[in-house]
């Protein structure tokens, strides 16, 4: 194998070593629900709560992986994309995955303005990864009893749609760490006080994603006590009130 | 050795709460009551105070600088795994080995090492039956309990 093939397969053992972390951990909570469920240890009044705790863990699994999927992915050009993404719609198949968790901690998404049906051309499975991966942060790394904004709009100037997610860390993040939050394997002080190992591979697949499969932009900034995520789509088609 | 303080508690730590929610399910259908800690500083507070009937301990916890006292703590697999630390407090505490589970992510030699120094059982996640199977040996008995003659 020459030395620029063995520089393709040059595997960064941190990451896979968080990686692993972050998988194993909901997988164990799910077989240990299945466990539960098998040897009755749960009783019927609880059931249905467990299985769709179990549920939405998997479900992060999955997101998780799939970072990692778009993580190997990220060299190949994204082709133009000729779908319409209904941003409503993508924004609460998004929320719908972090319910449970959120209800566990006391956490609530709430998308203010879900009868706007804004457009945007783009691939919704790709801004879907995006919203999962801020859902996720933020219902980790949010204060107890908080509220995860998000509000979605096309700026009449720009035509570009703009979506924005305000949460409330635990935490005040300093600016310092606001300019590193999309760096590949980062993580700021306020996740590391709240959970010890992560990937901080979130934020850096959703800069990804949003440059380079959706053709626009993310950024932070400190917002009072919150965080505010803006994220910008060129093109966007208003819904001009037909559903308001 | 300490006696147990509160027998029908056991102490919970793991900064995924939502993760080890079957864990708490199974403990309070075997009649206990749950403490469930996201930190080390929480947990070395809690074990300071009481004696509870066992511990289970996430290796991979937040961990506040201020807390490297003691001779263990110095070495490096206690900086890189905290919840080390809790299970070096709580065996200086009162607990017994038998009180304290590590239950953990990683097969990590050096744990291994370290937990046997402190007589501690180390349990890997993946399979919950063998913590279920652990903690029903440690709550079969109360280990700080002389035995009758």
């Amino acid at each position: 194998m020459s030395e620029e093939d063995e520089s393709q397969y040059e595997i960064d053992l941190t990451l896979l070593a968080n990686f692993t972390h972050q998988v194993i951990n909901p997988l164990n909570g799910v077989a240990g629900t299945l466990d539960n469920l098998v040897d009755g240890t749960i009783g019927e009044n609880r059931r249905e709560q467990r299985m769709k705790a179990a549920r939405a863990q998997l479900e992060g699994v999955i997101t998780l992986v799939r970072n990692l999927a778009y993580l190997s992915s990220a060299q190949y050009e994204a082709g133009q994309p000729n779908r319409r993404i209904a941003l409503p719609q993508v924004i609460i198949e998004a929320a719908m995955y972090y319910q449970e968790e959120g209800s566990a901690k006391r956490v609530s998404i709430d998308l203010l303005d879900k009868r706007a049906n804004n457009r945007v051309p783009g691939h919704p499975e790709a801004l879907r990864q995006v919203l999962m991966n801020l859902f996720d942060n933020a219902v980790k790394y949010s204060a107890t009893d908080s509220q995860i904004v998000v509000r979605q709009w096309i700026q009449t100037s720009t035509g570009d749609a703009v979506i924005t997610v305000r949460n409330t860390p635990r935490n005040l993040i300093s600016g310092a760490e606001i300019r590193k939050v999309f760096d590949l394997g980062f993580r700021g002080e306020n996740a590391r006080r709240s959970i010890a190992s992560g990937t901080g591979l979130g934020l850096y697949i959703c800069k990804l994603l949003m440059e380079d499969r959706l053709h626009g932009s993310i950024s932070v900034q400190r917002d009072g006590d919150g965080i505010l995520f803006t994220l910008k789509i060129p093109n966007g088609e208003a819904d001009n009130g037909r559903n308001n | 050795m300490a006696a147990t303080t509160k027998e029908k508690t056991i102490l919970l730590m793991d900064d995924e709460v939502f993760n080890i929610q079957w864990l708490i399910d199974f403990l309070e259908a075997k009649g206990f009551d749950v403490i469930a800690l996201p930190d080390a500083e929480g947990a070395i507070q809690e074990i300071s105070k009481e004696i509870y009937r066992a511990l289970v301990l996430d290796l991979n916890v937040p961990i506040s600088s201020s807390l490297t006292n003691g001779p263990g703590v110095k070495k490096a697999v206690y900086q890189k795994y905290p919840g080390l630390q809790v299970a070096w407090h709580a065996r200086n505490a009162g607990y017994r080995g038998r009180q304290v589970i590590i239950y953990t992510v990683h097969r990590d030699p050096e744990v291994e090492h370290e937990a046997r120094i402190m007589d501690c059982t180390y349990i890997l996640k993946g399979r919950p039956k063998d913590l279920k199977e652990e903690i029903m040996a440690v709550i079969s008995f109360d280990p700080t309990t002389p035995p009758s003659n």
